[in-house]
């Protein structure tokens, strides 16, 4: 599904609106949370993903408003260098994951349509509160669907918090360097 | 901002976070009240609608289900599983097998 962009001035108020209130309002910065806007529509938040050791390792997710919040967030796990760059599977910067039943982390992920067209290719943080969900033709019930009105970046911020924690959080799938 | 009458002096306090939202707002119940009433006036005040399969309420110490404990009393729940009667809610989500 080609989804139809949102107007950036608007997308970009509404989504840090969204964001500064969900912010504030759960104690991100308590909890060890951060954030960088990389541009109007872009942020990359830091996520410290708790081990069940009690350890913490940090993951960066690059949020987009290109589509908010007709849609969710775009939603990238990244390498923190210059650029921001897509983390790979089997690399210091990829979680291992054992998922709900509501969540997969998909590397590489291939959508096309009945005649064979590719309409989404690449990661997939694939749960029914990111874009990508929907761009890759995915069926939500009524109750599962993002709602504008009742869903907002918190939706997303959350399930990635909870999927980095314990039990479902399982280290980095490759050592971190020193 | 809490969804009440007016509060009596020994009246207890649920801090519920809305993660599909991100708000926060109170809930003030007597001791003796059950959790299940506390939970009615979350969907009723706040949500506004019925409960539904896949939604969650957790408490915020330990990540407990707050369901499984419909039928305590706020103050027998307060002392013997969640202390800080602060509560996060998730609505359902669609996932990989969507």
């Amino acid at each position: 599904m080609i989804l139809p962009p949102s107007d950036p001035e608007i997308a970009a108020r509404t989504f840090g609106s969204h964001l500064d209130t969900y912010w504030c309002n759960s104690g991100r910065d308590e909890k060890g949370w951060s954030r960088v806007t990389t541009d109007d529509l872009h942020t990359v938040v830091t996520i410290p993903a708790r081990r069940a050791d009690g350890g913490t390792d940090e993951y960066y997710v690059r949020l987009g408003a290109e589509y908010y919040d007709t849609y969710p967030p775009t939603v990238l796990i990244v390498v923190p260098k210059s650029g921001w760059p897509r983390a790979r599977a089997g690399t210091p910067w990829w979680p291992l994951v054992t998922s709900p039943n509501w969540c997969a982390l998909h590397d590489s992920y291939q959508y096309c349509d009945a005649q064979g067209q590719r309409l989404f290719e690449g990661q997939l943080v694939c749960f029914s509160m990111t874009a990508e969900y929907y761009m890759s033709n995915h069926g939500p019930t009524e109750a599962q669907r993002w709602t504008p009105g009742r869903h907002t970046v918190a939706a997303t911020l959350s399930r990635l918090g909870e999927i980095l924690s314990p039990p479902h959080y399982g280290g980095p799938s490759a050592p971190r360097p020193a | 901002m809490p969804i009440n009458g007016p509060k009596k002096d020994k009246d207890l306090e649920v801090t519920v976070h809305d993660e599909d939202d991100g708000s926060v707002f109170q809930i003030e119940g007597e001791p003796q009240e059950r959790v299940d009433a506390i939970v009615q006036r979350l969907y009723k005040d706040h949500l506004h609608r019925e409960r539904r399969d896949g939604d969650r309420l957790r408490c915020d110490d330990n990540g407990d289900d707050v369901f499984a404990h419909l039928s305590k009393n706020l103050q027998a729940y307060r002392s013997t599983h969640c202390h800080g009667l602060v509560w996060n809610f998730l609505g359902d989500q669609g996932g990989a097998a969507a």
